[in-house]
Protein backbone atom coordinates (compact mmCIF):
# COMPACT_ATOMS: atom_id res chain seq x y z
CA UNK A 1 0.00 0.00 0.00
CA UNK A 2 1.54 3.35 -0.62
CA UNK A 3 0.00 6.79 1.28
CA UNK A 4 -0.20 9.43 -1.30
CA UNK A 5 0.41 12.59 0.34
CA UNK A 6 -0.09 16.65 -0.19
CA UNK A 7 2.63 17.14 -3.01
CA UNK A 8 5.15 20.33 -2.65
CA UNK A 9 5.14 22.10 -5.50
CA UNK A 10 7.65 24.61 -4.47
CA UNK A 11 9.76 24.50 -1.38
CA UNK A 12 7.95 27.81 -0.07
CA UNK A 13 4.55 25.89 -0.09
CA UNK A 14 3.59 25.13 3.35
CA UNK A 15 0.13 23.88 2.52
CA UNK A 16 -2.14 23.10 -0.03
CA UNK A 17 -6.02 23.01 -0.10
CA UNK A 18 -7.32 19.77 -1.39
CA UNK A 19 -10.27 21.34 -4.31
CA UNK A 20 -11.55 18.28 -6.24
CA UNK A 21 -10.99 14.44 -5.90
CA UNK A 22 -11.07 12.97 -9.77
CA UNK A 23 -11.01 9.62 -8.47
CA UNK A 24 -13.91 7.27 -6.04
CA UNK A 25 -12.65 4.74 -3.77
CA UNK A 26 -11.63 1.37 -5.80
CA UNK A 27 -10.97 2.85 -8.82
CA UNK A 28 -8.43 1.65 -10.65
CA UNK A 29 -5.51 4.47 -11.80
CA UNK A 30 -3.05 4.08 -14.42
CA UNK A 31 0.54 6.36 -14.40
CA UNK A 32 -0.27 9.46 -15.15
CA UNK A 33 -3.71 10.08 -14.52
CA UNK A 34 -5.04 13.28 -13.20
CA UNK A 35 -6.56 12.01 -9.24
CA UNK A 36 -7.20 15.13 -7.78
CA UNK A 37 -7.07 18.91 -8.59
CA UNK A 38 -4.59 21.00 -5.54
CA UNK A 39 -5.72 24.78 -4.68
CA UNK A 40 -2.52 26.48 -4.74
CA UNK A 41 -1.36 30.11 -4.49
CA UNK A 42 -0.35 28.98 -8.13
CA UNK A 43 -3.90 28.34 -9.10
CA UNK A 44 -5.59 24.67 -9.18
CA UNK A 45 -2.74 22.54 -10.53
CA UNK A 46 -3.68 18.42 -11.18
CA UNK A 47 -2.18 16.04 -9.53
CA UNK A 48 -1.15 13.14 -10.96
CA UNK A 49 -0.35 9.70 -10.03
CA UNK A 50 3.41 7.83 -10.67
CA UNK A 51 1.98 4.14 -10.08
CA UNK A 52 -0.21 1.76 -11.24
CA UNK A 53 -3.09 0.55 -8.91
CA UNK A 54 -6.56 0.73 -7.03
CA UNK A 55 -7.47 4.13 -4.67
CA UNK A 56 -7.91 2.03 -1.52
CA UNK A 57 -9.12 5.03 0.69
CA UNK A 58 -9.46 9.10 -0.05
CA UNK A 59 -8.56 10.21 3.93
CA UNK A 60 -8.89 13.86 2.92
CA UNK A 61 -12.16 15.62 1.96
CA UNK A 62 -12.09 18.17 -0.54
CA UNK A 63 -11.82 22.01 0.32
CA UNK A 64 -9.83 20.64 3.14
CA UNK A 65 -6.42 22.69 3.78
CA UNK A 66 -3.37 20.23 4.40
CA UNK A 67 0.38 20.69 5.34
CA UNK A 68 2.92 19.64 2.30
CA UNK A 69 3.29 15.36 3.06
CA UNK A 70 0.11 15.02 5.15
CA UNK A 71 -1.89 11.69 3.65
CA UNK A 72 -4.44 12.36 1.06
CA UNK A 73 -5.52 9.19 0.39
CA UNK A 74 -4.27 5.46 -0.18
CA UNK A 75 -3.13 3.33 -3.34
CA UNK A 76 -2.96 -0.33 -3.34
CA UNK A 77 -0.17 -0.98 -5.73
CA UNK A 78 -0.76 -3.07 -8.80
CA UNK A 79 1.79 -5.11 -7.54
CA UNK A 80 0.49 -6.08 -4.28
CA UNK A 81 -2.53 -7.18 -6.08
CA UNK A 82 -2.83 -11.28 -6.91
CA UNK A 83 -4.46 -10.78 -10.47
CA UNK A 84 -2.45 -11.16 -13.50
CA UNK A 85 -0.90 -8.21 -15.04
CA UNK A 86 -2.16 -8.96 -18.19
CA UNK A 87 -5.94 -8.48 -16.93
CA UNK A 88 -5.23 -5.31 -14.98
CA UNK A 89 -3.41 -3.73 -17.42
CA UNK A 90 -6.84 -4.12 -19.94
CA UNK A 91 -8.75 -3.07 -17.16
CA UNK A 92 -7.04 0.36 -16.65
CA UNK A 93 -6.78 0.92 -20.59
CA UNK A 94 -10.52 0.20 -21.18
CA UNK A 95 -10.97 3.32 -18.72
CA UNK A 96 -8.81 5.52 -20.96
CA UNK A 97 -11.32 6.26 -23.88
CA UNK A 98 -13.44 7.88 -21.36
CA UNK A 99 -10.66 10.11 -20.87
CA UNK A 100 -11.58 13.47 -23.68
CA UNK A 101 -9.72 13.14 -26.61
CA UNK A 102 -7.96 16.29 -26.32
CA UNK A 103 -5.96 15.12 -22.72
CA UNK A 104 -4.54 11.87 -24.20
CA UNK A 105 -1.67 13.40 -25.91
CA UNK A 106 -0.65 15.55 -22.36
CA UNK A 107 -1.24 11.85 -20.47
CA UNK A 108 1.06 9.81 -22.78
CA UNK A 109 3.55 12.58 -22.39
CA UNK A 110 3.48 12.45 -18.31
CA UNK A 111 3.64 8.96 -18.48
CA UNK A 112 6.92 9.28 -20.39
CA UNK A 113 8.15 11.66 -18.25
CA UNK A 114 7.08 9.71 -15.15
CA UNK A 115 9.13 6.72 -16.52
CA UNK A 116 11.79 8.76 -16.90
CA UNK A 117 11.45 9.83 -13.12
CA UNK A 118 11.61 6.53 -12.48
CA UNK A 119 14.53 5.32 -14.44
CA UNK A 120 16.33 7.63 -12.49
CA UNK A 121 15.55 6.50 -9.49
CA UNK A 122 17.01 3.24 -10.70
CA UNK A 123 14.13 1.27 -8.76
CA UNK A 124 12.15 0.02 -11.63
CA UNK A 125 12.49 -4.01 -11.74
CA UNK A 126 12.69 -5.09 -15.79
CA UNK A 127 8.90 -6.67 -15.87
CA UNK A 128 7.45 -3.19 -14.66
CA UNK A 129 8.90 -1.37 -17.24
CA UNK A 130 8.03 -4.27 -19.88
CA UNK A 131 4.53 -3.54 -18.32
CA UNK A 132 4.55 -0.17 -19.00
CA UNK A 133 5.96 -0.21 -22.58
CA UNK A 134 2.82 -2.59 -23.22
CA UNK A 135 0.36 -0.46 -21.42
CA UNK A 136 1.93 2.75 -23.49
CA UNK A 137 1.93 0.86 -26.73
CA UNK A 138 -1.62 0.19 -26.08
CA UNK A 139 -2.64 3.96 -25.17
CA UNK A 140 -1.16 4.56 -28.42
CA UNK A 141 -3.10 2.21 -30.27
CA UNK A 142 -6.08 3.45 -28.20
CA UNK A 143 -5.58 7.15 -29.22
CA UNK A 144 -5.10 6.32 -32.57
CA UNK A 145 -8.23 4.26 -33.09
CA UNK A 146 -10.23 6.82 -31.50
CA UNK A 147 -8.82 9.65 -33.83
CA UNK A 148 -9.64 7.32 -36.52
CA UNK A 149 -13.45 6.30 -35.70
CA UNK A 150 -14.05 10.04 -34.10
CA UNK A 151 -13.38 12.17 -36.86
CA UNK A 152 -17.16 12.69 -37.84
CA UNK A 153 -17.75 13.87 -34.06
CA UNK A 154 -15.33 16.47 -34.27
CA UNK A 155 -17.47 19.62 -34.11
CA UNK A 156 -15.33 22.57 -35.01
CA UNK A 157 -16.39 25.63 -32.04
CA UNK A 158 -15.09 28.84 -31.88
CA UNK A 159 -13.50 29.53 -27.90
CA UNK A 160 -16.04 32.39 -27.64
CA UNK A 161 -19.19 30.47 -29.02
CA UNK A 162 -18.21 27.70 -26.65
CA UNK A 163 -17.93 30.50 -23.11
CA UNK A 164 -21.46 31.84 -24.35
CA UNK A 165 -22.74 28.38 -25.01
CA UNK A 166 -21.85 27.44 -21.41
CA UNK A 167 -23.31 30.89 -20.54
CA UNK A 168 -26.49 29.76 -21.74
CA UNK A 169 -26.15 26.35 -20.65
CA UNK A 170 -26.77 25.49 -23.79
CA UNK A 171 -24.86 22.40 -25.70
CA UNK A 172 -23.07 22.97 -28.36
CA UNK A 173 -22.50 19.26 -29.66
CA UNK A 174 -26.43 19.21 -30.31
CA UNK A 175 -25.85 21.78 -33.13
CA UNK A 176 -25.26 20.05 -37.16
CA UNK A 177 -22.63 22.37 -38.42
CA UNK A 178 -22.01 26.18 -37.60
CA UNK A 179 -21.62 29.18 -39.78
CA UNK A 180 -17.88 29.60 -39.57
CA UNK A 181 -14.55 28.04 -41.58
CA UNK A 182 -15.18 24.28 -42.18
CA UNK A 183 -18.97 24.40 -40.65
CA UNK A 184 -17.03 25.60 -37.21
CA UNK A 185 -20.06 26.70 -34.74
CA UNK A 186 -19.57 30.46 -33.74
CA UNK A 187 -20.94 33.21 -31.66
CA UNK A 188 -23.85 33.76 -34.27
CA UNK A 189 -25.16 30.40 -34.18
CA UNK A 190 -25.01 29.98 -30.27
CA UNK A 191 -27.39 32.77 -30.41
CA UNK A 192 -29.27 31.98 -32.91
CA UNK A 193 -29.85 28.65 -31.38
CA UNK A 194 -30.53 30.59 -27.90
CA UNK A 195 -33.27 32.90 -29.74
CA UNK A 196 -34.90 29.67 -30.90
CA UNK A 197 -34.99 28.09 -27.33
CA UNK A 198 -36.33 31.45 -26.32
CA UNK A 199 -38.95 31.70 -28.37
CA UNK A 200 -40.27 28.51 -28.21
CA UNK A 201 -40.03 27.94 -24.60
CA UNK A 202 -41.56 31.26 -24.00
CA UNK A 203 -44.62 30.36 -26.78
CA UNK A 204 -45.78 26.92 -24.93
CA UNK A 205 -44.78 27.98 -21.39
CA UNK A 206 -46.66 31.61 -22.00
CA UNK A 207 -49.88 30.31 -20.81
CA UNK A 208 -48.74 28.52 -17.81
CA UNK A 209 -45.72 30.38 -16.66
CA UNK A 210 -44.67 33.75 -18.06
CA UNK A 211 -41.88 34.16 -15.32
CA UNK A 212 -40.00 31.17 -17.48
CA UNK A 213 -38.27 33.28 -20.19
CA UNK A 214 -35.17 33.95 -17.74
CA UNK A 215 -34.57 30.14 -17.62
CA UNK A 216 -30.98 30.08 -19.52
CA UNK A 217 -30.15 32.75 -16.37
CA UNK A 218 -31.21 29.95 -14.16
CA UNK A 219 -29.48 27.46 -15.70
CA UNK A 220 -26.17 29.20 -15.34
CA UNK A 221 -26.47 28.74 -11.77
CA UNK A 222 -25.15 25.24 -11.38
CA UNK A 223 -21.73 26.52 -12.79
CA UNK A 224 -21.10 29.55 -10.58
CA UNK A 225 -22.65 27.73 -7.32
CA UNK A 226 -19.82 24.97 -8.56
CA UNK A 227 -17.41 27.33 -8.67
CA UNK A 228 -18.19 28.92 -5.05
CA UNK A 229 -17.49 25.53 -3.94
CA UNK A 230 -14.50 24.93 -4.89
CA UNK A 231 -13.03 28.61 -4.46
CA UNK A 232 -15.08 30.13 -1.49
CA UNK A 233 -15.05 27.20 0.79
CA UNK A 234 -10.92 27.07 1.59
CA UNK A 235 -11.67 30.66 2.19
CA UNK A 236 -14.16 30.48 5.26
CA UNK A 237 -11.41 27.74 7.21
CA UNK A 238 -9.35 30.62 7.56
CA UNK A 239 -10.57 34.09 7.25
CA UNK A 240 -7.17 35.90 7.67
CA UNK A 241 -5.43 33.74 5.54
CA UNK A 242 -3.04 35.90 2.45
CA UNK A 243 -4.72 35.94 -0.97
CA UNK A 244 -3.44 33.70 -3.33
CA UNK A 245 -1.58 37.03 -4.78
CA UNK A 246 -0.21 37.71 -1.52
CA UNK A 247 1.05 34.33 -1.35
CA UNK A 248 2.37 33.88 -4.31
CA UNK A 249 4.33 37.52 -3.63
CA UNK A 250 5.55 36.10 -0.76
CA UNK A 251 7.02 33.02 -2.18
CA UNK A 252 8.53 34.44 -5.10
CA UNK A 253 10.15 36.92 -2.07
CA UNK A 254 11.68 33.62 -0.29
CA UNK A 255 13.12 32.07 -3.80
CA UNK A 256 14.84 35.11 -5.27
CA UNK A 257 16.45 36.02 -1.54
CA UNK A 258 17.45 32.26 -1.29
CA UNK A 259 18.92 32.98 -4.45
CA UNK A 260 20.59 36.07 -4.11
CA UNK A 261 21.87 34.84 -0.78
CA UNK A 262 23.20 31.36 -1.65
CA UNK A 263 24.02 31.15 -5.54
CA UNK A 264 27.36 33.38 -6.67
CA UNK A 265 25.37 34.39 -9.92
CA UNK A 266 27.90 35.88 -12.76
CA UNK A 267 25.55 37.34 -15.99
CA UNK A 268 26.30 36.91 -19.63
CA UNK A 269 24.82 38.22 -22.77
CA UNK A 270 24.95 37.85 -26.38
CA UNK A 271 22.99 40.31 -29.08
CA UNK A 272 21.77 37.67 -31.53
CA UNK A 273 20.62 38.73 -35.24
CA UNK A 274 17.44 37.06 -35.91
CA UNK A 275 17.04 38.32 -39.76
CA UNK A 276 17.42 34.23 -40.84
CA UNK A 277 14.87 32.77 -38.07
CA UNK A 278 12.24 35.72 -38.87
CA UNK A 279 12.88 35.10 -42.51
CA UNK A 280 12.37 31.40 -42.65
CA UNK A 281 9.36 31.98 -39.94
CA UNK A 282 7.67 33.89 -42.42
CA UNK A 283 7.86 31.69 -45.22
CA UNK A 284 6.42 28.84 -42.73
CA UNK A 285 3.80 31.07 -41.25
CA UNK A 286 2.43 32.48 -44.85
CA UNK A 287 -0.19 30.50 -44.93
CA UNK A 288 -0.98 29.02 -42.12
CA UNK A 289 -3.69 29.78 -39.88
CA UNK A 290 -3.30 32.16 -36.58
CA UNK A 291 -3.06 29.37 -34.29
CA UNK A 292 -0.60 26.89 -35.92
CA UNK A 293 1.93 29.86 -36.66
CA UNK A 294 5.21 29.69 -35.00
CA UNK A 295 6.56 32.54 -32.71
CA UNK A 296 10.40 33.27 -32.98
CA UNK A 297 10.25 32.75 -29.21
CA UNK A 298 9.79 28.49 -30.02
CA UNK A 299 13.22 28.82 -32.38
CA UNK A 300 14.98 30.72 -29.31
CA UNK A 301 13.60 28.21 -26.67
CA UNK A 302 14.45 25.21 -29.23
CA UNK A 303 18.33 26.80 -29.95
CA UNK A 304 18.58 27.17 -26.13
CA UNK A 305 17.35 23.49 -25.27
CA UNK A 306 19.39 21.86 -27.92
CA UNK A 307 22.30 23.73 -26.83
CA UNK A 308 22.04 22.58 -23.29
CA UNK A 309 23.01 18.86 -24.34
CA UNK A 310 26.29 19.51 -24.51
CA UNK A 311 26.79 22.12 -21.68
CA UNK A 312 25.54 20.09 -18.83
CA UNK A 313 27.35 22.55 -16.10
CA UNK A 314 24.27 24.90 -16.72
CA UNK A 315 21.42 22.21 -16.54
CA UNK A 316 20.42 20.23 -13.20
CA UNK A 317 20.49 20.97 -10.10
CA UNK A 318 22.42 22.09 -6.87
CA UNK A 319 21.58 20.11 -3.45
CA UNK A 320 23.22 20.15 -0.24
CA UNK A 321 27.04 21.23 -1.77
CA UNK A 322 27.17 18.79 -4.38
CA UNK A 323 25.94 19.52 -8.00
CA UNK A 324 23.59 16.85 -10.33
CA UNK A 325 23.33 17.35 -14.06
CA UNK A 326 20.84 16.23 -15.76
CA UNK A 327 20.41 14.08 -19.05
CA UNK A 328 17.63 16.24 -19.95
CA UNK A 329 16.39 19.14 -20.45
CA UNK A 330 12.87 20.04 -18.73
CA UNK A 331 13.03 23.76 -19.61
CA UNK A 332 11.35 26.00 -17.61
CA UNK A 333 9.33 29.32 -19.12
CA UNK A 334 8.41 31.67 -16.46
CA UNK A 335 4.93 32.56 -17.29
CA UNK A 336 3.54 36.01 -15.71
CA UNK A 337 0.08 35.90 -14.37
CA UNK A 338 -2.36 38.64 -15.07
CA UNK A 339 -3.12 38.72 -11.82
CA UNK A 340 0.18 39.20 -10.49
CA UNK A 341 3.10 37.27 -10.09
CA UNK A 342 4.46 34.38 -12.00
CA UNK A 343 4.45 30.62 -12.31
CA UNK A 344 7.19 28.86 -14.13
CA UNK A 345 5.70 25.81 -16.33
CA UNK A 346 8.44 22.48 -17.52
CA UNK A 347 8.59 21.39 -20.98
CA UNK A 348 9.65 18.08 -20.87
CA UNK A 349 12.53 16.88 -22.71
CA UNK A 350 12.88 20.07 -24.76
CA UNK A 351 15.51 19.00 -26.78
CA UNK A 352 14.05 16.47 -28.46
CA UNK A 353 11.12 18.76 -29.68
CA UNK A 354 11.09 20.76 -32.78
CA UNK A 355 10.10 24.41 -32.67
CA UNK A 356 6.65 23.43 -34.05
CA UNK A 357 6.15 20.95 -31.09
CA UNK A 358 7.62 23.91 -28.74
CA UNK A 359 5.31 26.36 -29.76
CA UNK A 360 2.16 24.43 -28.89
CA UNK A 361 3.60 23.26 -25.92
CA UNK A 362 3.97 26.82 -24.91
CA UNK A 363 0.71 28.25 -26.14
CA UNK A 364 -0.99 25.23 -24.06
CA UNK A 365 1.15 25.49 -20.82
CA UNK A 366 0.44 29.62 -21.17
CA UNK A 367 -3.43 28.86 -21.08
CA UNK A 368 -3.59 26.49 -18.35
CA UNK A 369 -1.05 28.64 -15.90
CA UNK A 370 -3.46 31.66 -16.57
CA UNK A 371 -6.53 29.03 -15.90
CA UNK A 372 -5.93 27.05 -14.64
CA UNK A 373 -5.25 22.76 -15.08
CA UNK A 374 -0.94 22.60 -15.00
CA UNK A 375 0.41 19.47 -13.86
CA UNK A 376 2.23 18.30 -11.17
CA UNK A 377 5.29 16.94 -13.19
CA UNK A 378 5.01 20.45 -14.90
CA UNK A 379 5.74 23.15 -11.85
CA UNK A 380 7.85 21.08 -10.31
CA UNK A 381 10.85 19.64 -12.26
CA UNK A 382 12.17 22.33 -14.38
CA UNK A 383 16.29 21.62 -15.15
CA UNK A 384 16.31 25.24 -16.16
CA UNK A 385 14.45 28.38 -16.40
CA UNK A 386 13.84 30.84 -19.71
CA UNK A 387 12.61 34.65 -19.13
CA UNK A 388 11.07 35.90 -21.75
CA UNK A 389 10.00 39.45 -21.92
CA UNK A 390 8.56 39.21 -25.18
CA UNK A 391 7.88 41.67 -27.61
CA UNK A 392 6.75 44.87 -26.23
CA UNK A 393 9.47 44.34 -22.88
CA UNK A 394 12.86 45.74 -22.58
CA UNK A 395 15.59 45.52 -24.08
CA UNK A 396 17.46 42.87 -22.06
CA UNK A 397 16.64 41.35 -18.46
CA UNK A 398 19.46 40.12 -16.07
CA UNK A 399 17.40 37.51 -14.34
CA UNK A 400 17.83 35.18 -10.74
CA UNK A 401 18.47 31.69 -10.79
CA UNK A 402 15.45 29.39 -9.39
CA UNK A 403 17.70 27.56 -6.67
CA UNK A 404 18.11 24.15 -6.85
CA UNK A 405 19.01 25.05 -10.60
CA UNK A 406 21.87 26.58 -11.30
CA UNK A 407 21.03 28.65 -14.74
CA UNK A 408 18.32 31.17 -16.45
CA UNK A 409 18.19 32.69 -19.61
CA UNK A 410 16.89 36.04 -20.56
CA UNK A 411 14.92 37.12 -23.71
CA UNK A 412 14.97 40.44 -24.39
CA UNK A 413 12.90 42.49 -26.80
CA UNK A 414 13.52 41.81 -30.09
CA UNK A 415 14.08 45.05 -31.94
CA UNK A 416 15.38 46.35 -35.59
CA UNK A 417 19.21 48.12 -35.38
CA UNK A 418 21.51 49.08 -38.29
CA UNK A 419 24.06 46.29 -37.84
CA UNK A 420 27.32 45.57 -39.80
CA UNK A 421 27.20 42.42 -41.77
CA UNK A 422 29.83 41.33 -43.86
CA UNK A 423 31.27 44.69 -43.61
CA UNK A 424 27.78 46.27 -44.76
CA UNK A 425 25.41 48.01 -42.50
CA UNK A 426 22.03 46.73 -43.14
CA UNK A 427 19.19 46.55 -40.87
CA UNK A 428 18.55 43.75 -38.37
CA UNK A 429 16.61 42.42 -35.88
CA UNK A 430 18.55 42.11 -32.54
CA UNK A 431 17.51 40.19 -29.70
CA UNK A 432 19.37 39.83 -26.83
CA UNK A 433 20.19 36.51 -24.60
CA UNK A 434 20.80 36.93 -21.61
CA UNK A 435 22.50 33.76 -19.06
CA UNK A 436 22.80 34.14 -15.18
CA UNK A 437 24.22 31.10 -13.92
CA UNK A 438 26.05 29.82 -10.67
CA UNK A 439 29.58 30.37 -10.03
CA UNK A 440 30.18 27.19 -8.30
CA UNK A 441 29.32 25.12 -11.21
CA UNK A 442 30.28 26.86 -14.16
CA UNK A 443 32.74 29.66 -14.92
CA UNK A 444 32.58 32.36 -17.68
CA UNK A 445 34.37 30.73 -20.19
CA UNK A 446 32.13 27.96 -20.70
CA UNK A 447 29.13 30.39 -19.99
CA UNK A 448 30.10 32.45 -23.37
CA UNK A 449 30.37 29.20 -25.60
CA UNK A 450 26.95 28.29 -24.47
CA UNK A 451 25.63 31.57 -25.45
CA UNK A 452 27.83 31.30 -29.15
CA UNK A 453 26.72 28.03 -29.20
CA UNK A 454 23.06 29.37 -29.20
CA UNK A 455 23.45 32.03 -31.44
CA UNK A 456 24.87 29.55 -33.99
CA UNK A 457 21.92 27.59 -33.87
CA UNK A 458 19.61 30.84 -34.67
CA UNK A 459 21.66 31.62 -37.54
CA UNK A 460 20.18 27.76 -39.04
CA UNK A 461 16.57 28.27 -38.25
CA UNK A 462 15.36 25.43 -40.80
CA UNK A 463 17.36 23.21 -38.62
CA UNK A 464 15.23 23.55 -35.78
CA UNK A 465 11.33 23.73 -37.17
CA UNK B 1 -22.23 52.08 -39.06
CA UNK B 2 -23.40 48.94 -37.04
CA UNK B 3 -21.27 46.95 -38.85
CA UNK B 4 -18.65 48.26 -37.38
CA UNK B 5 -20.03 48.63 -33.90
CA UNK B 6 -21.13 44.80 -34.37
CA UNK B 7 -17.48 44.20 -35.09
CA UNK B 8 -16.13 46.00 -32.55
CA UNK B 9 -18.46 44.78 -29.84
CA UNK B 10 -17.77 41.16 -31.26
CA UNK B 11 -13.49 41.64 -30.96
CA UNK B 12 -13.74 43.17 -27.05
CA UNK B 13 -16.06 40.12 -26.18
CA UNK B 14 -13.09 37.81 -27.97
CA UNK B 15 -10.87 39.68 -25.70
CA UNK B 16 -12.66 39.16 -23.10
CA UNK B 17 -12.57 35.63 -23.55
CA UNK B 18 -8.72 35.65 -23.65
CA UNK B 19 -7.93 38.00 -20.82
CA UNK B 20 -10.70 38.66 -18.32
CA UNK B 21 -8.94 40.45 -16.46
CA UNK B 22 -8.95 43.88 -18.62
CA UNK B 23 -10.65 46.55 -18.06
CA UNK B 24 -11.95 46.99 -21.74
CA UNK B 25 -14.26 49.66 -20.98
CA UNK B 26 -11.61 52.21 -20.88
CA UNK B 27 -10.00 51.08 -23.35
CA UNK B 28 -9.05 53.71 -26.81
CA UNK B 29 -9.83 51.94 -29.76
CA UNK B 30 -7.41 54.18 -30.95
CA UNK B 31 -4.55 53.16 -29.27
CA UNK B 32 -2.11 50.40 -29.48
CA UNK B 33 -3.96 47.59 -28.21
CA UNK B 34 -1.77 45.50 -27.25
CA UNK B 35 0.12 48.19 -25.32
CA UNK B 36 -3.16 49.48 -23.85
CA UNK B 37 -4.66 45.96 -22.63
CA UNK B 38 -0.92 44.15 -21.94
CA UNK B 39 -1.47 41.41 -23.80
CA UNK B 40 1.51 38.97 -25.16
CA UNK B 41 2.04 37.60 -28.43
CA UNK B 42 0.21 34.35 -27.70
CA UNK B 43 -3.20 36.55 -26.69
CA UNK B 44 -2.84 38.30 -29.73
CA UNK B 45 -1.88 35.35 -31.72
CA UNK B 46 -5.70 33.65 -30.32
CA UNK B 47 -7.12 36.87 -31.00
CA UNK B 48 -6.36 36.13 -34.58
CA UNK B 49 -8.02 32.79 -34.37
CA UNK B 50 -10.82 33.87 -32.57
CA UNK B 51 -11.32 36.54 -35.10
CA UNK B 52 -10.76 33.98 -37.51
CA UNK B 53 -13.41 31.72 -37.06
CA UNK B 54 -16.03 34.08 -35.86
CA UNK B 55 -15.52 36.82 -39.30
CA UNK B 56 -13.96 34.05 -41.39
CA UNK B 57 -11.45 36.99 -42.28
CA UNK B 58 -7.56 35.37 -41.60
CA UNK B 59 -5.09 38.38 -40.84
CA UNK B 60 -1.66 37.23 -42.25
CA UNK B 61 1.55 37.69 -40.29
CA UNK B 62 2.86 40.61 -42.91
CA UNK B 63 -0.24 42.64 -41.95
CA UNK B 64 0.15 42.53 -38.51
CA UNK B 65 0.66 46.42 -38.58
CA UNK B 66 -2.47 47.22 -39.87
CA UNK B 67 -4.59 45.70 -37.04
CA UNK B 68 -2.72 47.71 -34.59
CA UNK B 69 -5.61 49.27 -32.77
CA UNK B 70 -8.85 48.15 -31.73
CA UNK B 71 -10.18 50.90 -34.53
CA UNK B 72 -7.32 49.50 -37.82
CA UNK B 73 -8.28 45.85 -37.22
CA UNK B 74 -12.74 46.79 -37.01
CA UNK B 75 -11.85 48.55 -40.29
CA UNK B 76 -9.40 45.87 -41.83
CA UNK B 77 -12.03 43.39 -41.16
CA UNK B 78 -14.83 45.20 -43.04
CA UNK B 79 -12.76 46.45 -45.91
CA UNK B 80 -12.39 42.32 -46.61
CA UNK B 81 -16.10 41.09 -45.60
Amino acid sequence: MKILTMPSFGSDMATGTLAQWHVKEGESVSKGDIIASIDTMKGLIDMEVFDNGTIDSLLAGEGEELDIGAPIAQLRLLSENTVSTSNIEKQSVVNIPSTETETETDIDIDATAAADIDAKANNVSQSKQEADTKKEEARTELSQQSQVTQPNKQLLVSPVARKRALELGLDWRQLDHGHGPAGAIILQDIETAENTRVQSSSQSEKSIQPEKSHQPIKSHQPIKSLQLKTVSQPKAIKETKPTPAEMMRQAISANVSRSKREIPHYYLQLDVVLNKALDCLSIHNADLPPSKRVLVNALVYCAIARSLTTFPAFNGFYNDGQYHASDEVHLGNAISLRTGGLIVASIHNAHRLGAIELMDKITDQVTRAREGGLRMSEVQDATVTVSNLGDRGSDSIQSIIFPPQVAIFGIGKPRKMPWIIDDEIVGATIVNISLAADHRVSDGHSGARLLNKINKLLQTPEKLL
Amino acid sequence: MNNKLALQTLICRLILDIAPEVDIESLDPNEELREELDLDSIDFMKLLEAVSLETSITISESDYDQVQSLQSMVSYIENRT
